[in-house]
């Protein structure tokens, strides 16, 4: 009697159980207002050559004991502080649960200096209570050179901020990293910590054996990563410091397992003489069975 | 062609041998085998609508006993090689009876060695592929080409010689439907006996002689090779070629001497099939299974001796493990056993020469699923989470059925071949007999 | 059309040349479509790249599609690639993610196994461990040399693929491979309805054929969009890696490394190494393992390698 019960109730928790990977789980949320659950938000300010200066928002929440991104969230985002006029821009969040914002060129102080505060909010989300995050960041400038001394390959790396003049000041003591594009990431090539010095400058000799295209460019990204005053900086440029790559033609070579078109020349040659030589004779033998028949028949004339 | 004085001789030999209507015993022999075979066929046809999912096979027992057979076929046709082309260019006069069955033997298991290998693909719908996009560096496409090279000269082979037999069928008096003597008319291509007739058979009988014996190597080599060329212990052998073909010549006198017993016992051919020639048979079956043995103590011996890591596994199962009473009763039983027996000369008796070579035959049946089945079961990579059925092949009803369909298929052939053509060359005999009777005459 | 369909080739080229770090989503704006695509009267904002908001109907939101592979094309390999896996097999612990996002991808049946996890016990007192196994890709792939139909294949880009619309069904190429890394479609397989209407590409292996050979692919088509395979994004302890061997990198979902340096300090081995098949998935020993061996109840037991 207990037993049944408990396979009753194993029953009704695998059902329920399926019934919620059935249901969105957002959605199933949305049906009860009282169940809003809890997202966690992050603010990064980054600023790129290439994509220009964007605000970051991850929206995470917890399920089944990690976080993960939530995609489809309305997030929005602020200049100063969080109202309504300092609204620039509202975007919902991809599959990562990032929503990326670029900060309209209007509102870029990098040369008049000072700190700039961003914000971003989590307002009347139907599954998600309310949530805000605030973002204090310092506008500095990443200048990336390439160098080419003698038979090294240097990257000479510039970080300034300007100052309340709108004269230029280096940034010393800030660490950066150095990556080349690979397929599937960036991978770093520069070793241990490289910080630029009181001039704010960084000498980074780039490795001379860093595979690049086919003709031996590579996608470079200098970076600073989430710096605590100055964000995430980045700096793309594509020397053509790479090995050339050689694309390989070994489909065109004669083995054992290339395809039929490819076979061996010894193979073929063995092969086609030996069948050749057997079926010549095999056909002369067939032939010489009907000459065994013309015979006879001139025989009987 | 033949003297006046022995059309005694001649009538005497074609009333022995011309081929006759099934017997109340023939036709339900033959019943037996339509049985049989339409039970296999049936499976088969289930086979194709369900998938291989029908048979025991799965992803580490990769090949069953349809290769098993397969070999087993390719093995047996290696006797039609061995009696018309290695016993006739040694000139061993003893062998002429025996010509046409060993032919006979050869084209049935070669041609169910084809139809075997195609129940066992996957996808037979696509066989022309195997045509249409031949892949030379793959043993099997090696092995079609030879395949179908020793069906073809196995087939020269059996009609060729019997040219004389057809016309002399052709011309018999003995009453026979009007089809069967206008098939022995169109197929003895005008016979006549003529000197120039002749000599253009004899030479074109020479030359195939010839040819078949590398084409008989080569096709059980090719066949050694579908297992010598992978990585697998137990098949990674250089031994395989010598190894597979002097099987073969074993397990083919073994068919010869079951066929000739058979024959002898069920038509009545004492007078051909005579005890000298079982005792010649007996004496050529021990020679063939000690070259074997050799090669067996080759084949063992050494990676035991050695006990690689993989090939230690291999041995093991083999000489103590899950296939080792099948092992040791195929080793004892269809290879020491019958050395023993016929190593004396009442064992080289017909009766117990008969028992002698079912045990050969079994036993090679068996060895050849000894070769397949138990190296897939050992796998390089650990077998983890599958069935406990995957690592234990055993064949399903199916696979049982097709099989024994498809040996009932090989005999039926046979037993339609002998219906319609003389089991002992009869233009052959009679020559011999006319030379040996004036040979007598003569002081 | 034509144009279309080079802008979206030249796309994914570029994509796969620079890491298609953008395509870490897959959906993307087509935005060549425009006129084919039935608006859906469902507005989303999205914001341009100077700030401005833009309002564009949901349905040019959709996935991008895959450009379709076909049988020929499936034979040439991406250029200029060349595929190239590392198993850390000191940080596995049997979770079997990779082997269910596997299954996933794949729409593979539970028998059907093209990544398995084994247990590896190497001699009775050296410490068992998990491996992680999946088609090795040889670079002298010994199932492709003994392949009588041209239907498994070598692809410049190092992958070993079949075509299961050529194959016979003769299984000589599992006999041939010593991984036991390719299995069998024994009876009619069942196909998801999502992959039903597919037309087959020997790239996805989709959708599959009774009576014909398959195995792990290193999801080319993901590679294609510059997408990791599946099992190397769903292991959370980061025991895949993959990548291109002509770059000099692997990644593993998280950091992208130097494929020479890994293998060289960690000590990288390829399984079986004797047997000459060269492979393209190189092992890094179960060594410093920060957790105890936990066998699982499938494998208690039973006597392994």
């Amino acid at each position: 009697m207990n037993i049944k019960f408990m396979y009753q109730g194993v029953w009704l928790a695998v059902c329920f159980t399926v019934f919620l990977i059935l249901f969105d789980l957002t959605r199933l949320a949305a049906q009860d207002p009282e169940e809003k659950r809890r997202a966690r938000l992050s603010l990064e300010y980054m600023s790129s050559n290439v994509q220009g200066n964007q605000l970051k928002a991850t929206v995470k929440s917890k399920l089944e004991g990690s976080y993960v991104g939530i995609p489809e969230v309305k997030l929005n985002f602020y200049r100063n502080e969080i109202n309504e006029d300092n609204f620039i821009g509202s975007i919902a969040t991809d599959t990562k649960g990032v929503a990326l914002l670029s900060v309209p060129d209007t509102l870029d102080t990098v040369h008049q200096g000072g700190v700039q505060l961003y914000g971003v909010s989590l307002e009347n989300d139907p599954n998600f209570q309310d949530a805000t995050q605030e973002l204090e960041v310092t506008p500095a400038t990443l200048q990336v050179d390439m160098l080419e001394e003698d038979s090294l390959w240097v990257l000479s790396i510039s970080l300034t901020k300007a100052d309340s003049n709108g004269m230029s000041q280096p940034i010393a003591d800030i660490p950066v990293k150095i990556y080349v594009k690979r397929m599937f990431g960036s991978m770093l090539v520069s070793e241990g910590i490289e910080t630029t010095d009181e001039t704010g400058l960084l000498r980074f000799e780039f490795p001379q054996d860093v595979p690049g295209d086919k003709d031996g460019k590579i996608a470079v990204e200098v970076k600073i990563e989430e710096d605590e005053v100055y964000g995430t900086l980045v700096y793309e440029l594509t020397p053509s410091w790479g090995i050339p790559l050689l694309v390989d033609q070994k489909s065109q070579i004669r083995e054992l397992w290339s395809s039929r078109a490819n076979a061996p020349i010894y193979l073929i040659v063995v092969v086609n003489v030996l069948i050749l030589v057997i079926w010549t004779v095999i056909a002369d033998v067939i032939r010489q069975i009907f000459w065994i028949r013309k015979l006879g028949r001139e025989k009987s004339k | 062609m033949w003297p006046e004085e022995n059309t005694y001789l001649k009538n005497e030999v074609v009333h022995d041998l011309m081929p006759r209507p099934f017997g109340s015993l023939g036709m339900l022999w033959v019943l037996f085998l339509l049985t049989l075979f339409a039970t296999g066929v049936f499976y088969y046809l289930k086979q194709i609508e369900q998938g291989l999912s029908i048979t025991a096979m799965r992803d580490y027992s990769i090949w069953g006993i349809y290769v098993s057979n397969f070999v087993f076929f390719v093995a047996i046709s290696l006797v039609g090689s061995l009696i018309s082309a290695i016993l006739k260019l040694t000139n061993t006069d003893w062998r002429s009876p025996l010509t046409r069955i060993s032919e006979m033997i050869a084209v049935a298991s070669i041609s169910f060695a084809a139809i075997v290998i195609i129940i066992d693909m996957g996808r037979p719908d696509r066989f022309l592929n195997v045509i249409l996009h031949a892949r030379l560096q793959s043993p099997i496409t090696w092995d079609v080409i030879v395949i179908l090279t020793y069906l073809v000269i196995s087939i020269l082979l059996l009609y060729l010689p019997m040219l004389p037999d057809l016309a002399i069928m052709r011309d018999s008096e003995i009453t026979i439907p009007a089809w069967q003597r206008k098939m022995y008319r169109i197929l003895a291509m005008n016979w006549k006996g003529t000197e120039r007739q002749i000599s253009l058979l004899k030479r074109s009988e020479v030359r195939l002689s010839i040819l078949i014996i590398p084409v008989a190597f080569g096709i059980h080599t090719v066949t050694s090779w579908l297992f010598a060329t992978t990585l697998r212990p137990g098949w990674d052998s250089t031994n395989f070629g010598p190894y597979f073909v002097s099987g073969a010549f074993m397990v083919g006198a073994g068919a010869v001497i079951a066929a000739m017993y058979i024959f002898r016992k069920f038509m009545h051919l004492e007078k051909y099939f005579t005890d000298r020639l079982f005792d010649h048979m007996a004496k050529l079956l021990v020679l063939l299974s000690l070259v074997y043995l050799y090669f067996n103590v080759n084949e063992y011996f050494i990676p035991a001796y050695k006990m690689k890591e993989y090939e230690a596994e291999h041995i093991h199962e083999l000489f103590y493990g899950n296939y080792a009473p099948l092992f040791w009763s195929v080793q004892i039983g269809g290879m020491i056993i019958p050395i023993i027996v016929l190593l004396f000369p009442k064992g080289r008796r017909p009766t117990p020469m008969f028992f002698v070579s079912i045990l050969v035959i079994t036993g090679a049946w068996f060895k050849r699923f000894l070769i397949v089945v138990p190296t897939l079961s050992e796998p390089f990579i650990p077998m983890d989470r599958v069935p406990e059925s995957w690592k234990h092949y055993f064949p399903t009803y199916a696979e049982w059925s097709i099989t024994i369909g498809t040996l009932a298929g090989a005999l039926l052939i046979i037993t339609f071949l002998v219906r319609f053509f003389p089991i002992v060359p009869m233009a052959e005999t009679i020559e011999i007999k006319h030379k040996q009777i004036k040979q007598a005459s003569e002081p | 059309m034509g144009n279309t369909d080079s802008g979206r080739r030249n796309l994914l080229r570029d994509g796969l040349t620079w890491g298609a770090a953008a395509a870490a989503t897959t959906v993307g704006l087509t935005a060549f479509t425009q006129d084919e695509i039935e608006e859906s009267g469902e507005k989303v904002k999205l914001l341009s790249q100077h700030g401005e908001i833009v309002e564009i109907d949901k349905a040019y939101l959709k996935p991008v599609p895959d450009a379709y592979i076909d049988r020929l094309e499936a034979r040439q390999g991406i250029e200029g690639k060349k595929f190239v896996m590392v198993i850390d097999l000191a940080q596995c612990k049997n979770l079997r993610k990779c082997h269910d996002a596997c299954e996933a991808m794949h729409h593979l049946s539970p028998e059907k196994e093209w990544l398995k996890v084994l247990k590896m016990e190497d001699s009775e007192l050296t410490s068992p461990y998990w491996q992680p196994t999946t088609c090795f890709h040889c670079d002298e792939p010994p199932c492709v040399k003994v392949c009588p139909v041209d239907a498994t294949f070598k692809r410049t880009d190092g992958i070993v693929l079949i075509d299961n619309e050529r194959c016979i069904g003769c299984r000589f190429c599992m006999v041939a491979c010593p991984y036991s890394a390719r299995v069998f479609d024994w009876s009619e397989p069942e196909i998801p309805p999502e992959v039903a209407g597919v037309p087959y590409s020997p790239e996805t292996g989709c959708p599959p054929k009774k009576g014909t050979v398959s195995k792990c692919d290193f999801c080319p088509d993901m590679s294609r969009k510059g997408i990791l395979p599946p099992c190397v994004t769903a292991c959370p302890n980061g025991v895949f890696y993959f990548g291109d061997e002509n770059e000099d990198a692997v990644s593993n979902g998280t950091i992208t490394v130097r494929l020479s340096e890994l293998l060289r300090d960690r000590a990288g081995y390829r399984y079986l190494e004797d047997l000459g098949t060269k492979p393209r998935l190189y092992y890094l020993p179960a060594v410093n393992r920060a957790f105890p061996f936990e066998d699982d109840e499938f494998t208690g037991g039973q006597k392994v390698d």
